[in-house]
């Protein structure tokens, strides 16, 4: 496998290798309702509840091969809710607009690594349709802040 | 949309090129005239018009992969119940080309998204409107009473109303009286969007399929008891009410217990109050309103003049929503009692939502039936409102309007009050 890996002329084959790096914002309050941003220990759940997901449609009319595969065994989820989770993370009550603080904290960090905000923040919000276990939509809110930039560190 | 003076169709694949970076992508349907593209990477990014350069790549394809229609088999052993559908959340999309949340779903697509509903029952649809609950009206509660009719009488087994949760209340009390039924007639809806994993949709349609084909006869509201996808609650069409914004608990029964519970799991129901069995009422279609009716929420300090706009107005009837017992400012007692010698119908109800009203105990309540004025008993003040409606199409004889409006006719008065 490594003699194999060595043999390839990544430049010929056009290779890009990119690096996703997932950071939680210090804001005061969460993304999209105002709880405390703060990581709760499972010992500290006051309340629990379970859901039934299923396969739905994607923004683009697509449902996602995993997630039909998924609905079909028929997995019982159980979220843990806290004193410092509501209704919007239960998935009852609607998300609240965008945190304008976390957006001011991502605009920051894109100047700092040198990248160009995109026109249009905040508006243009991703729905993305998930089958993890992280939240009881079973979707989540995703905003493209800014493409490119490069900072030597 | 026109972009720099050229048109492009939402779902044209495109590369815009803007201050040095090219962003590629299908375009999406945006509302603040900025070009929204979906990336390859899954994200949204909103460029301005100015200073881009469009380059068109090439036109929508097919979704790669949808799920495949349900084989919808009849089977011979399975009863047969009509889906009517009326619009609302249970049978709405997002429709990404306009961005709005339309109600487009037909019968069928309500069996392709929840297959269970075949192990229930066979189905025959109707799609009567494709409204929001909030644009529904006495003429279509009209329709909606004669197609359950119809239905009915043409050997349908039970009845599901797919319906807005807004108005879902109104709708179910109107047929409460509109329609005396053999059969159950479910009424059921969503809180959460139909196209997200976690929608109460299924669970909701596949309880109310379950009550269509039990013995529990008459309108019922069959929605969410508990924000677990645990079991739903058998709510009785005359004493629901929905009492949250969002929460899939919202709807609750009033004065009294829900009828039953179903178990999602097992689908068992287990009975929690009384209800009129399958085949012990006759069918029966009494479908004219009066629309002409008027619902009046009292606020201190709000004055009287509003019962002389109706009554200008040609209105037949007032329910009002007083306080406590069922009280308004004194000073209303004469526009009160000038708009009952006009021939104007006045029944009160309370804005405590639990609770009977009594006229008897304070003067001014006392002073409101001296001037007329009906008691609503512990009726909702919306179900009084539809049931003045209903009672006003049946008579006007004014002591008949007054026998029926204090009589229980669909379940919506209990003279007793259970603790």
């Amino acid at each position: 496998m490594m003699d194999y890996a060595c043999n390839i002329d990544y430049r010929a084959i056009g290779l890009k290798a990119g690096l996703e790096i997932h950071q939680q914002l210090a804001s005061r309050t969460k993304l999209f309702c105002c709880c405390p941003n703060e990581i709760r220990k499972a010992e500290d759940s006051d309340f629990e509840f379970f859901r039934y997901l299923r396969a739905r449609e994607s923004e683009m009319g697509e449902v996602d091969r995993a997630a039909a595969e998924q609905a079909m065994t028929r997995k019982k989820f159980i979220y843990k809710a806290y004193d410092t989770t509501c209704l919007i993370e239960d998935d009852e009550e609607p998300p609240m607009p965008l945190n304008p603080e976390a957006l001011d904290i991502a605009l920051k960090a894109s100047v700092l690594f040198n990248m160009r905000p995109a026109d249009g923040l905040p508006a243009h919000l991703l729905r993305r349709l998930q089958w993890l276990y992280r939240n009881a939509l079973g979707e989540s809110g995703h905003g493209h802040a800014v493409p490119g930039g490069r900072r030597r560190l | 949309m026109i972009i720099n003076g050229t048109e492009y169709e939402e779902g044209d694949r495109v590369r815009v090129l803007r201050d040095g970076v090219t962003y590629e992508g299908i375009l999406m349907p945006s509302r603040s005239g900025n070009i929204v593209l979906k990336m390859k990477n899954g994200y949204n990014v909103g460029l301005s018009q100015e200073g881009s350069t469009v380059e068109f790549i090439e036109k929508e394809k097919p979704p790669s992969f949808r799920l495949a229609p349900h084989v919808h088999i009849q089977r011979a052993d399975l009863p047969k119940v009509s889906i009517l559908s009326t619009g609302g959340t249970i049978a709405s999309r997002v429709d990404y080309r306009t961005g709005a949340v339309s109600s487009q779903f037909t019968p069928d697509d309500i069996m392709d998204s929840i297959p269970e509903l075949t192990e229930i029952a066979n189905y025959n649809g109707e799609v009567l409107s494709m409204i929001f609950s909030e644009d529904m009206d006495a003429a279509i509660w009209q329709k909606l009473a004669q197609a359950v009719y119809r239905h009915i009488n043409e050997g349908a087994q039970g009845i599901i109303i797919t319906h807005g949760t807004d108005t879902m209340q109104y709708t179910a009390a109107a047929l409460s009286f509109m329609v005396q039924s053999p059969v159950p007639v479910v009424l059921v809806g969503s809180q959460r969007s139909s196209d997200r994993p976690s929608s109460d949709n299924a669970m909701n349609a596949i309880c109310a399929a379950t009550v269509a084909v039990s013995d529990i006869s008459g309108v019922s509201v069959v929605m969410h008891g508990a924000t677990s996808d645990d079991f739903c609650y058998v709510h009785r069409g005359t004493k629901v009410r929905k009492m949250h914004t969002s929460a899939r608990t919202a709807f609750q029964s009033v004065n009294e217990a829900p009828i039953a519970r179903v178990d999602y799991g097992t689908r068992a129901i287990t009975v929690l109050d009384d209800y009129v069995k399958r085949g012990e009422k006759d069918l029966a279609l009494r479908d004219k309103m009066e629309p002409k009716c008027a619902l009046v929420k009292f606020y201190p300090g709000m004055p009287s003049d509003i019962i002389d706009y109706y009554l200008g107005k040609g209105y037949k009837g007032m329910v009002i929503e007083g306080t406590g017992l069922g009280h308004v400012n004194r000073q209303w007692i004469p526009a009160i009692q000038k708009a009952i010698a006009s021939g104007m119908t006045m029944v009160m109800t309370s804005q405590c939502i639990n609770g009977r009203v009594c006229d008897r105990v304070y003067s001014t309540g006392i002073d409101l039936i001296n001037a007329g004025v009906i008691e609503g008993q512990d009726m909702l003040a919306e179900v009084a409102l539809v049931k003045l409606m209903w009672v006003l199409g049946q008579t006007q004889d004014k002591d008949e309007v007054r026998r029926m409006m204090q009589t229980d006719i669909a379940g919506e008065i209990n003279w007793r009050s259970p603790v």
